[in-house]
């Protein structure tokens, strides 16, 4: 059940209708139900993999806080990281552990056939371990009190808005909310509603768009030119962008219907100055776990300056080999790893040569976008392109400088370009006002309407029809 | 005993009331406004939709018209489309012409737009089919014929088709707006444009090279498809011989045309050719192939700009022998009319 299909929206309203009939101690009944429900729709069988991590964490958080003895709270702990690093590993990464083992035993012509597992990947299988992950650790640092309700434990897991593609939230928020009694609200309607409608449209308007002109030329490489391999770049920066803070869009608007807030996963990515302030904007989510589980206790910046590049690569290949298991995601970690390495090494020198040039902070502001942008879209084509080869044929015909007029669809770009505007100024207000709602909300009410108007016959006029999966779905 | 809290205070109970009140009138309004705004906008590209001349499908419904009396008319995909100049084969054999090619449009779709022109007044001598041997082995994308929307009115074959195409197109449809989905930019232009203008042939354009031949041979020795299943195969082929029941019924004739590819997977075709000129000889009618095999000019890549597209230069050569046949055809009608399939046709409209 797609969140851009019509079954999610007959189900998000059943779901609203009868949750707000409940009396609220049965709540969760329903809301744990109807997430178990939601996976199931995908692979009935993958939720018992769910169940299963639902269970070992519940009990190993449960015993990590009651036993004062470290021995058995590490113990503990590690059973429960090897579990679902574990299970994480078994589904998502086997296969590329043992093939990059085997293409290296082929090198050194060693007779071995690595064993390969023929399994699909859970959808959400990375979200829902982080998540859960990060609670354990939470309980063993004692920053938290463990979840004493089973069925409470399993929604923070399962919770059908964030349950596959994120945001991955913490458990001091969004249990705490899971408990809270959360009486119907009309401004929950409105704000909810809203932002599932640009997530709509960001997602279908956009994102599914630009993915047809993307699946063009990604799909056809050697067939091009640079100019159109760059333009294709670009598609997709916005494609990613807008597929995923769309989907994000969606999850914390059918939360926020709920009562429930989520955390906001992205804030104007493409307005980062530099590679550093594009992590404080793009994915929140997963950039703050790695941040905190990952980076923190690896020593973050407290250490010698060696230690910390080192950790900061480190946490950016992880990072990058979360999303998939593929040499293109360790190449696009390491890419943003030496990227972040070089802006922590050069930001105050250029810092000081900018204001010796005394050149405005606006135009300066404005070419740190666009050079970061560029930095971003460079790394995009790892992300991308199907394989190794195909990137750097990629990069290398837009290197060769092959100048000439690039391959267009006309429609697919216009229509495309009309959400972009759409977007990009609804994104400079939210940059300049923090709110673009709040912003819209000091409009007449006959603005406010045209402008959700606008977007709803957006979406119903140029929205991409039959449109695939999330991208991210697949991490 | 649930130690919760709670995230909102509570309002006197009448005040909640009024505030109720208030603010279901005003998503009552909102969702009136968007059904208002939904039929207005939808009436609104209706009556347009009759002017456009440009892009597919309307502009088919909406210039086939002029060239059909005593014409050709092609149906295809974008093997047809950017293959056949219809200039050419009007000069070529005398008759007008008009190519109604549809990129990326399978069978299915030909024939609800086959539908659709036979609600003219006017009839055209002949009608060329373009077939394509993967489009019996391997289904196009449902969601394509979705273009058909603003024909699901008028058309029951046009209504099926959208109503397949997607699951929950039965509600999708409610809303008039929606049957003009990404079709808007056909507006664009084509109002102002004339008849002529919608008969313009647009070749395309590039050259393969040995480098791209290299590349697309390693692409396409690397690609898979699932194998269609059997009932879909039959349904394929029993829609082309719907096709030609539907036209002899209006004493049109049928040509079927198979062109060339540069390169192609004879896995991925099976028996889908053989299965074709069964058919064809089943239903006595003309089956022109001019593949590669049989035409060493179609083994050039310089006449191509992919390994399915024929360029300009290739599209000219391909319309060339298109037209000799047809001539062939009409001169060995008006010879050995009992040749072809004449038994239920008072006339022969070819000769």
């Amino acid at each position: 059940m797609l969140f851009n299909s019509i079954d999610y929206f007959v189900f998000l309203l059943a779901v609203i209708l009868v949750y707000y009939q409940l009396p609220y101690r049965h709540r969760w009944i329903l809301l744990l139900a109807t997430s178990y429900y939601f996976y199931m729709c995908w692979n009935a069988f993958y939720a018992l993999l769910i169940v299963l991590t639902t269970a070992i964490d519940y009990f190993a958080a449960l015993r990590i806080h009651d036993s004062e003895n470290p021995r058995a709270r590490n113990w503990w702990l590690a059973a429960s990281m090897t579990s679902n690093l574990g299970l994480l590993f078994s589904f998502k990464y086997w296969n590329f552990f043992w093939g990059s083992l085997g293409l290296a035993a082929d090198a050194l012509s060693l007779p071995w056939q690595p064993p390969y597992l023929d399994v699909l990947l859970p959808v959400g299988i990375s979200f829902y371990t982080f998540q859960t992950m990060s609670y354990v650790i939470d309980v063993y640092r004692r920053h938290i009190e463990p979840e004493r309700h089973f069925g409470r434990f399993a929604l923070f897991i399962t919770f059908f808005p964030q349950l596959v593609a994120g945001p991955i939230e913490r458990a001091t928020t969004l249990i705490p909310a899971l408990r809270t009694n959360h009486d119907w609200n009309w401004d929950h309607l409105y704000i909810g509603s809203q932002k599932i409608l640009f997530g709509l449209f960001k997602k279908v308007v956009i994102a599914d768009r630009l993915g047809i002109y993307v699946d063009a030329i990604y799909g056809n490489v050697g067939q091009h030119n640079g100019t159109t391999y760059l333009l294709a770049t670009y598609a997709f920066a916005f494609q990613i962008y807008c597929d995923f803070s769309g989907y994000s869009d969606i999850a914390v608007g059918s939360a926020k219907l709920l009562g429930i807030d989520l955390m906001e996963n992205f804030r104007q990515p493409y307005l980062a100055t530099n590679i550093r302030d594009f992590w404080r904007r793009w994915h929140i989510s997963l950039s703050t776990w790695l941040r905190d589980y990952l980076y923190i206790p690896l020593g973050g910046s407290r250490i010698s300056p060696l230690r910390t590049q080192v950790n900061l690569m480190l946490t950016m290949v992880l990072g990058g080999l979360w999303h998939g298991a593929s040499w293109n995601f360790v190449i696009w970690g390491s890419l943003q790893g030496v990227m972040l390495i070089v802006c922590h090494q050069t930001i105050e020198h250029r810092d000081r040569l900018w204001a010796s040039l005394g050149v405005p902070n606006w135009l300066r502001d404005a070419v740190r976008m666009v050079i970061t942008f560029h930095l971003c879209c460079l790394s995009w084509v790892f992300f991308r392109a199907a394989s190794l080869s195909d990137a750097m044929e990629i990069l290398g015909s837009i290197a060769q400088g092959e100048w000439s007029p690039p391959f267009l669809q006309l429609a697919t770009i216009v229509y495309a370009m009309m959400g972009l505007v759409v977007l990009l100024v609804a994104e400079k207000i939210q940059s300049q006002r923090g709110s673009g709602r709040d912003w819209l909300n000091e409009r007449p009410w006959a603005v406010r309407w045209a402008v959700w108007y606008s977007l709803m016959f957006m979406v119903i006029l140029t929205g991409v029809q039959g449109s695939g999966q999330f991208i991210y779905f697949q991490f | 005993m649930d130690n919760s809290s709670t995230s909102s205070s509570k309002p006197l109970p009448g005040t909640r009331v009024v505030e109720s009140r208030t603010h279901v009138l005003r998503v009552a309004t909102f969702l009136l406004g968007a059904l208002l705004i939904d039929r207005g906008l939808g009436w609104l590209f209706q009556s347009a939709s009759t002017q456009v001349v440009h892009g597919e499908t309307m502009k088919h419904v909406n210039v086939a018209p002029a060239y059909m009396r005593d014409g050709i008319v092609v149906f295809g995909s974008s093997r047809a489309a950017h293959h056949v100049d219809p200039q050419v084969l009007s000069d070529q054999t005398g008759l007008t012409a008009y190519n109604a090619g549809s990129n990326g449009q399978s069978i299915s779709f030909h024939r609800a737009l086959q539908e659709l022109l036979l609600q003219q007044p006017e009839r055209p001598r002949l009608f060329v089919l373009q077939l394509d041997a993967l489009d019996i082995n391997r289904p196009l994308p449902a969601v394509r014929s979705l273009v058909l929307a603003p024909f699901m009115d008028r058309s029951a074959e046009a209504r099926k088709l959208v109503l397949q195409s997607d699951p929950r197109a039965w509600i999708k449809q409610l809303s008039l707006t929606w049957r003009f989905n990404s079709l808007i930019h056909q507006f664009s232009g084509g109002m102002r444009s004339t008849p002529e203008h919608g008969n313009q042939f647009h070749p395309l354009s590039g050259v393969m090279d040995e480098r791209r031949v290299a590349e697309a041979t390693r692409r396409i020795a690397q690609q898979s498809i699932e194998p269609r299943p059997v009932e879909e195969t039959t349904a394929a082929l029993e829609m082309h011989r719907d096709f030609i029941r539907r036209a002899r019924e209006n004493n049109i004739d049928v040509v079927l045309l198979v062109g060339p590819r540069l390169l192609r997977r004879s896995d991925w075709e099976g028996d889908a050719v053989l299965l074709l000129q069964q058919m064809a000889a089943e239903e006595h009618v003309p089956l022109l192939q001019f593949d590669e095999d049989k035409y060493p000019v179609f083994r050039d890549p310089t006449v191509y700009c992919d390994k399915d597209h024929l360029n300009g230069r290739g599209a000219t050569l391909l319309t060339g022998l298109l037209s000799d046949h047809i001539r062939e055809i009409s001169s060995s009608r008006g010879q050995h009319s009992a040749h072809l399939n004449q038994a239920n046709r008072p006339e022969d409209p070819l000769r």
